[in-house]
């Protein structure tokens, strides 16, 4: 004798199968049982509501829908506008700076050993070798042209609080006449 | 038991303006393939009106796999805006209810694949018209409804599933079998095996 399957049981405990197509129940006590089993399951599940929320709550619901809604629809910012943006471009530029200067510097052909006086020496006498004239110093002067004083300080860019009286201590006697000359030149020449 | 359709009775209001927003055609009057359309087409307010339409229904789908108000509200909001995000990709053959059923089904496996969710006791939420019930009767009846919600709320995933959208929401096991994406036979055998677990689950004390 088989008994009723799954699918059998379930259509005649929903009603879309009536009892007398299924014979074998009227001499099948188990599949009877089964039967009632699930009718009775049935019926105690589909009577238990969901608890009516608070009367407030659906448009409670709605606001919340349409809030996520308009966040999520909100202009997102591409990774290369957020690249571009400029708290992080000029502290990004600062560094391509530094970098440039190191590079400029060590790579610099090596002059044969003098001194810092000996150097700005010739400097002052030769015309041809001024700063403005030096396409490393041009491309380091238009970097940093648009760079406020603001972000070169947050870029460490700037001399520490006492870093030129260091400097000039640190110069031997010969160095320290040589920048002497060099700034009497200077203020001579700007008429001070 | 209350049997879960769209929420007609929250249109708008008689000039037909959901949230304030002026439609060309009155909004009880938008049929779903138009409501979509609008929405698509950034229409404000169109969206709000499916919200409205449909937001008890999946309320209530969503309660009935997670069993407590909190984790419901939250899972109904995430549905809605798939739905959203997902419109272009609404097919009109189905019907909205039927598609943001798919997606809430989805929406809550996934969830409850996700977190151990509790189930609320009796004392939480009461708001059951209980008038023409006395107190004993009422209270009988919360502790078997907390029961059953808690054993729903225990069986596998696929069979809460269909056993959810079958009993409470009742829809065809094609509807279903669409939703969950099997066969018809595989929806029955899943309701099935589900009432037989819930049975089991329930014990011998009296339904």
């Amino acid at each position: 004798m088989s008994h009723l399957n799954p699918e059998e049981l379930l259509d005649l405990a929903e009603g879309a199968r009536d009892e007398a197509s299924a014979p074998h129940l009227t001499r099948c006590e188990s599949c009877r049982a089964q039967l009632a089993d699930l009718r009775a399951v049935m019926a105690a599940a589909s009577d238990v509501d969901v608890p009516e929320p608070s009367p407030l709550f659906w448009e409670h619901l709605s606001a919340r829908v349409h809030e996520a809604i308009a966040a999520d629809a909100a202009p997102r910012v591409s990774w290369m506008e957020r690249w571009f943006s400029w708290t992080v471009a000029v502290p990004l530029a600062a560094c391509v700076v530094t970098l440039l200067a190191l590079a400029v510097t060590m790579h610099a052909p090596q002059a044969p050993e003098t001194t810092v006086g000996q150097r700005v020496s010739q400097q002052t006498s030769d015309e041809s070798v001024r700063p403005t004239d030096d396409p490393s110093w041009s491309l380091m002067t238009d970097l940093a042209g648009h760079l406020d004083w603001d972000a070169a300080v947050e870029a460490g860019l700037t001399m520490p609080a006492g870093g030129v009286d260091r400097a000039v201590f640190d110069l031997s006697a010969d160095e320290r006449r040589a920048l002497r000359g060099l700034l009497q030149a200077e203020l001579a020449g700007s008429g001070a | 038991m209350t049997v879960v359709r769209p929420d007609h009775s929250a249109l708008p209001d008689e000039a037909g303006t959901p949230g304030g927003v002026e439609l060309a055609t009155p909004a009880t009057e938008l049929g779903e393939g138009e409501l979509v359309a609008r929405c698509v087409a950034g229409q404000p307010g169109a969206f709000d009106l499916i919200v409205e339409r449909h937001r008890r229904a999946v309320y209530q789908l969503c309660y009935r796999f997670v069993g407590n108000h909190e984790d419901a509200s939250d899972l109904s909001q995430d549905v809605f805006l798939r739905a959203y995000r997902g419109l272009r990709s609404f097919r009109s053959q189905a019907s909205i209810a039927t598609w943001l059923y798919r997606i809430g089904v989805n929406v809550c496996l996934n969830r409850v694949g996700a977190k151990r969710l509790q189930t609320e006791s009796i004392e939480e939420r009461q708001y059951i018209d209980a008038r023409s019930e006395s107190a004993s009767e009422r209270m009988l009846r919360d502790e078997r409804a907390v029961r059953i919600r808690a054993a729903v709320a225990e069986l596998p995933p696929k069979q809460r599933s269909v056993l959810v959208l079958r009993i409470y929401h009742e829809m065809s096991h094609q509807e279903i079998a669409t939703i969950v994406g099997t066969s018809v036979g595989a929806v029955k055998a899943n309701v099935f095996h589900a009432l037989q677990n819930l049975k089991k689950r329930l014990g011998e004390a009296p339904l």
